[in-house]
């Protein structure tokens, strides 16, 4: 019996110094396989980019970045995680902006209410895995204070779990990664759109009364981005991508996106509001209740694209 | 509780220490603790029925043997076997029955309305069930001599590992066991333990992980192409083999670890080079149950052609039945009745194509295609058995042609639903690495390959090495939010 429980000791103590090593090696390195067309690591990549897009899924579905480049003559990189809110965005600008090697002229960092109504959350565990270290704790830190029950099991999800498969498969996986992504956004890829009954159909995804105000957690890490900014003075452009109709028109979101502008027109940052001058109520720019379809994003890129060029000359 | 749980983890670890601890005659006492424990963890409402079932059953087993005559003892068993099939058809079947029943009255506008009684299937009641079953079949037939002891009965009944999906273990080769002072043997833990690693392997890091692929393109096959449809029937084969294989594996494990030994129930079924064969290797606890006590009772292969086939037809519509309470089972337990019975019919035509193609010469290549095309006979009737309704799998299997286009892009799309975002590709090729070391490791084992067999059971280092590269798999590319175990359905 004391064999078989010095076997079991040794056996358990081999696999717990493996198991810390490897998690170890991963939480240094992972960065090191992501894809070098998409996401931080691409970004970081370069050494100067003229508009550096900062959004969740719906600026990834919302901007062409090849035709915008071509539209302004201008360097343009997207980096967008799914479910990017202001909570996410604050430690990401604040480390872009401290990286030396890149120079940046604008930050156009998206702004949602959807995103600012909700409480901090990571949606996108790629976000963790290709940030380097310096910004990994940085995240880290904030995860464990301040996303509601982010406990044991999640911080076991987002160190161990995560990104394993990239990092497993990396050679193969890049490969068509970067094939499919051009400077952060999507390349060549076609988005269906919604028939006229599904988006007849379209209500607010959030609902219930934590959805009618902005979460205070969201509100600062918005307050310290515009904190940020004038002290670096930074320039910084604020986007609200367009909404189908029906969305558009929900009371709480109509009036958190007034409130939204009011507040960063006042504080003396540009703010462009996507639905004003696009088509929200044609079916055929919306892939769904939030994204917008390859017809969409086209309109959508052009507009931004004008503006931008407005504000050039 | 599921296997794959903390809450299962200390639960395990914690009886096997007090089951070595205790002395031998109150083990069954705490195993059966234990088990009435962990079937009652979820819903203890299920606890009634499986005492229920089981007090009668022993009652019943001592009266069959006692009886004085064939008759007499046919007519207990008659009565005891009708109770427990009762049990089952009202908790599995009544309502299956019913609105099919009612379908058919509405569809002559007949105004008669069939009750529907609002009831959960309890857990692990078809496996339970036939376990009790085929002991009161071996009482009768004296196989077996009726348990004396209530407590032992009881254990065989409910003994956790094999409680919720199997294996579905006979009484003579489990219940003498229980008898036996089991002490703790150093061999048989590392057996068990392998074996659990390897079952927990194959469900979370295989089973689970395509689970979500599977689950997207199954619930809405319209919305997707002929190359997602193609996929997920793929997947799905492999799913749940991991996940019915990987819980037999957990079992076995589980109780090797007591120092009990389980029946096989899976012998890398994908490498079957006929349906007849595949069926000697896919839960072989629940084919030979059926061959046993239906099969060979209908006269198996010993009657007419035409007979025999009507045996093989029934055996298979019924086996079908019990793995669910839907047409689509009925049709893919008659999809594989058919194949047996057309494969039985071209037996001898399909050898003499061989033969004039010359194939034969090439026993590999000829293997290798027979293991293909029953592979594939296998996957599309598994699309019937996953689907929601009949009308389900062939909007399903009509898709499968439609939308295919010859570029890369394609592909790429059609491992999308995976993540829905660009990581889709590399949990994609994650799936189909560890699926095809899946393969390797059965085909290794399915060849005995003397080199590698005698580094596993003799060299610790390469012993080791194993161990802690599954155990390292598990923990990284598990996928850990808990799932229950499709066969747990049934």
């Amino acid at each position: 019996m004391r064999n078989f429980f010095t076997k079991a000791f040794g056996f358990i103590l081999i696999l717990v110094a493996v198991f810390a090593g490897l998690v170890a090696l991963k939480y240094h390195f992972s960065d090191r396989f992501s894809p070098g067309t998409s996401g931080i690591q691409g970004l970081l990549g370069e050494q100067k980019i003229d508009y550096v897009f900062i959004g969740s899924s719906l600026s990834r579905q919302g901007y062409d970045i090849d035709f915008l480049q071509k539209k302004t003559g201008a360097s343009a990189y997207l980096v967008a995680y799914n479910g990017m809110s202001p909570f996410l965005m604050e430690p990401l600008l604040k480390f872009l902006v401290g990286y030396e090697k890149l120079r940046s002229k604008t930050f156009i960092l998206e702004i949602r209410a959807q995103g600012v109504l909700a409480a901090p959350s990571l949606e996108d565990t790629r976000l963790f895995c290709e940030s380097p270290v310096g910004l990994k704790n940085q995240l880290f830190q904030l995860f464990a204070n301040d996303i509601p029950g982010f406990g044991w099991q999640q911080m076991y999800e987002l160190v161990v779990l995560s990104g394993n498969e990239k990092i497993l498969t990396f050679p193969v996986s890049n490969y068509f990664i970067e094939r499919a992504s051009y400077r952060g956004g999507y390349a060549n890829k076609e988005t269906g759109s919604l028939g006229p009954e599904e988006f007849g159909n379209l209500r607010n995804p959030l609902s219930g009364s934590q959805a009618m105000k902005p979460n205070p957690r969201q509100l600062a890490s918005l307050e310290a981005i515009l904190r940020f900014s004038k002290e670096k003075g930074l320039d910084v452009i604020f986007v609200a991508p367009p909404l189908p109709k029906p969305i558009e028109e929900d009371a709480v979101l109509k009036l958190n996106k007034q409130h939204l502008g009011s507040l960063l027109r006042e504080r003396g940052f540009a703010y462009l509001d996507g639905a004003e001058r696009f088509d929200t109520a044609n079916h055929l720019y919306f892939a769904d209740s939030a994204h917008l379809s390859t017809a969409g994003h086209r309109v959508f890129t052009e507009q931004v694209a004008e503006f931008l060029s407005m504000r050039q000359r | 509780m599921v296997f794959n749980s903390i809450s299962f983890l200390v639960f395990f670890t914690a009886t096997v220490i007090t089951f070595f601890l205790v002395p031998h005659r109150l083990r069954w006492l705490l195993l059966l603790a234990a088990s009435y424990f962990f079937y009652g963890y979820c819903k203890p409402g299920y606890l009634g029925l499986i005492v229920a079932t089981t007090l009668v059953s022993f009652w019943f087993a001592k009266r069959i043997q006692a009886a004085g005559n064939r008759r007499r003892k046919r007519l207990q068993l008659g009565l005891c076997v009708g109770f427990n099939l009762c049990i089952l058809f009202v908790f599995k079947y009544f309502n299956f029955f019913s609105n099919s029943i009612q379908s058919l009255l509405n569809a002559i506008h007949a105004t008669v309305h069939i009750p529907h009684i609002d009831i959960l299937l309890p857990l692990g009641l078809s496996f339970y069930t036939f376990r009790i079953i085929s002991y009161l079949i071996d009482v009768y037939r004296n196989d077996i001599e009726a348990e004396r002891h209530l407590g032992i009965f009881a254990v065989y009944v409910a003994f956790f590992p094999q409680l919720v999906a199997g294996p579905i273990e006979r009484s003579p080769h489990l219940l003498p066991q229980f008898y036996r002072e089991q002490r703790f043997d150093y061999g048989k833990f590392r057996e068990g333990f392998s074996f659990m690693l390897w079952g927990f392997f194959l469900k979370l890091v295989i089973a689970d992980r395509i689970a979500v692929y599977v689950n997207a393109i199954f619930s809405n096959p319209q919305l997707y192409t002929g190359g997602h449809c193609l996929l997920a029937a793929y997947l799905f084969t492999f799913q749940i083999y991991c996940d019915f294989a990987g819980y037999s594996m957990i079992a076995v494990g589980a109780s090797r670890i007591f120092g009990y030994d389980f029946v096989e129930n899976f012998r890398h079924p994908y490498f079957s080079q006929s349906l007849q064969e595949f069926w000697t290797r896919w839960h072989i606890s629940l084919s030979t149950w059926f061959r046993d006590y239906l099969y060979i009772p209908l006269g198996g292969n010993r009657v007419p052609t035409l007979r025999h086939h009507a045996n093989l037809g029934i055996v298979f519509l019924v086996s079908g039945l019990w793995h669910g309470a839907n047409w689509t089972f009925l049709i893919w337990g008659g999809l594989h009745g058919l194949g047996l019975i057309l494969g039985q019919i071209t037996s001898k035509f399909r050898k003499r194509f061989l033969e004039g193609i010359g194939l034969t010469k090439y026993n590999h290549i000829t293997a290798l295609v027979k293991v293909v095309v029953t592979f594939h006979l296998v996957c599309i009737a598994w699309i019937v058995f996953r689907a929601d309704s009949v009308s389900h799998a062939w909007s399903f299997i009509r898709n499968l042609p439609r939308g295919w286009q010859p570029n890369l892009n394609y592909l790429g799309s059609v491992v999308l639903p995976f993540t829905s975002d660009n990581s889709a590709v590399a949990v994609f090729l994650t799936s189909v690495f560890f699926i095809t070391l899946m393969l390797v490791v059965d085909f290794i084992d399915e060849t005995r390959n003397r080199r590698i067999v005698y580094l596993w059971r003799n060299s610790i280092c390469f012993n080791r090495l194993c161990l802690v590269v599954l155990v390292l798999a598990i923990l990284f590319f598990g996928e850990f939010k808990s799932s229950s175990f499709i066969y747990s359905k049934f």
